[in-house]
């Protein structure tokens, strides 16, 4: 019974609760007690480890979305170019035996490099969006939870009439709006997608820069090359997905 | 207690406000030393990839948590946590991690022990997560709540109880907890930070 009293008193304590009088036994308990004080101690550092673990869980993904793109960027496409240059060795190793089969190779090597370089912007490399956290944790809200369940697991058709049922009781929702303009993009209705992509990018949101990048991808996947470059022009250095839109500007 | 920040804990600052700019940089200057000893230590660049940006979440966690202060040059610090992270997932395979020459030969101690803390930190957190998985039923529902919310006005409201009981439940249910950590087979091998 005592120990649960203790934890009371931690708790009060952490919550600046405690009276000045109470306080001041307390403190005096912390330097006498030392099993008292090694509870304190854990009891605080767990309230604070657990506290900063939940209320951070947004920003937490945020980060981990930034850093998930620099591991693309500076990881998989350097990974990418060493099989490039591996295949150049290669090439340049049958020089020992021919020059008629060297010249033959770089042809070939240029125009797989030159295939490359156009097969390799496609929407389906930008396609794979980071899951979903719409549905903080212990919050019950069923309507959300389908929604993110069925965009987490790619089904946009389900996803898309989850968001609609959601924005037409409250339409203010930006961040709703973007992820039903990625579902539409995903079920290639670009018409509709567009409009709402569009609409938001135009706007003054947090979610203006993510929009703008998927009414790119938009007309990435409709091919429309002008279009794309258009847009990818627009987004600002601080957007998140600055770094991939100027590797597309590159190659197109 | 005094702690100068070294040059690079603007990494460390970076991470908490998710500064791309900076970040970009940090991945330019050392991701390729650990691709490079996690692809020469039976893996993929896809898992040093995911090493990287784990302990990059640690250290956000540590610096969030914990104030951590750089007090040294972020390369070592770095290179060390982000090994010893890979060779605990070769462990957990049954693999044995191959020793390969190192690229960074002068580990201070200093270094060393900025990276046993970080690593201390990790295995604490882990533990304190676990063990409210562990906890389950409507205690882990109140504190999940409790957590998020903070202000226990709030908690209490949304809980249908009075502010004193919302209180005195969090309290029991916080105390169940710790006395779970305390109790773990592994707690005593992590040091207080």
């Amino acid at each position: 019974m005592e120990k649960e009293n203790n934890y009371l008193e931690f708790e009060k304590y952490l919550l600046n609760e405690l009276t000045t009088d109470e306080l001041s036994v307390f403190d005096k308990r912390l330097e006498e007690d030392t099993a008292f004080a090694t509870d304190f101690a854990l009891y605080k550092e767990v309230n604070t480890t657990l506290s900063s673990r939940f209320s951070n869980y947004q920003e937490e993904n945020k980060l981990r979305n930034t850093l998930e793109d620099l591991g693309t960027i500076h990881i998989k496409t350097k990974t990418t170019k060493t099989v490039e240059k591996q295949k150049e060795v290669k090439i340049f190793s049958l020089k020992k035996y021919s020059k008629y089969l060297v010249a033959a190779s770089l042809i070939l090597f240029g125009s797989l490099l030159w295939m490359n370089s156009n097969q390799s912007v496609n929407y389906s490399d930008f396609s794979n969006h980071d899951s979903i956290e719409l549905v903080v944790r212990g919050d019950n809200n069923e309507g959300l939870l389908k929604a993110q369940k069925a965009f987490n697991s790619k089904d946009f058709a389900t996803a898309q009439k989850e968001f609609e049922v959601i924005l037409k009781e409250d339409g203010t929702k930006i961040e709703l709006q973007l992820y039903l303009g990625i579902a539409l993009l995903e079920q290639n209705k670009f018409e509709l997608a567009d409009s709402i992509l569009s609409r938001i990018s135009k706007g003054d949101s947090v979610y203006k820069n993510k929009a703008t990048w998927y009414l790119a991808l938009s007309k990435l996947k409709q091919k429309d090359h002008k279009a794309l470059k258009n847009i990818l022009k627009t987004l600002p250095k601080e957007a998140d997905d600055y770094a991939k839109a100027q590797k597309i500007l590159d190659k197109l | 207690m005094d702690k100068k920040p070294h040059q690079d804990h603007r990494y460390i600052e970076a991470l908490l406000k998710n500064d791309s700019r900076v970040l970009n940089e940090l991945y330019a200057k050392y991701s390729g030393k650990i691709v490079g000893y996690v692809t020469k230590n039976s893996g993929s660049a896809d898992d040093a990839q995911d090493i990287i940006q784990e302990t990059l979440i640690t250290i956000y966690h540590q610096a969030k948590e914990k104030n951590f202060i750089l007090t040294c040059p972020f390369d070592a610090y770095f290179y060390l946590l982000c090994k010893r992270k890979w060779l605990n997932v070769l462990n957990k395979k049954g693999i044995k991690g191959v020793t390969i020459l190192e690229e960074i030969t002068s580990i201070t101690d200093e270094q060393q022990v900025l990276a046993a803390e970080t690593e201390q930190f990790e295995k604490r957190s882990s533990l304190f997560e676990e063990k409210l998985i562990e906890l389950g039923g409507k205690c882990k529902e109140l504190l999940d709540i409790a957590f998020k919310i903070k202000k226990m006005d709030k908690v209490a409201d949304i809980l249908g109880v009075s502010y004193g009981y919302a209180r005195k439940k969090k309290s029991e249910c916080l105390g169940k907890l710790t006395k779970m950590i305390k109790n773990s087979s592994n707690y005593n091998s992590l040091t207080t930070l």
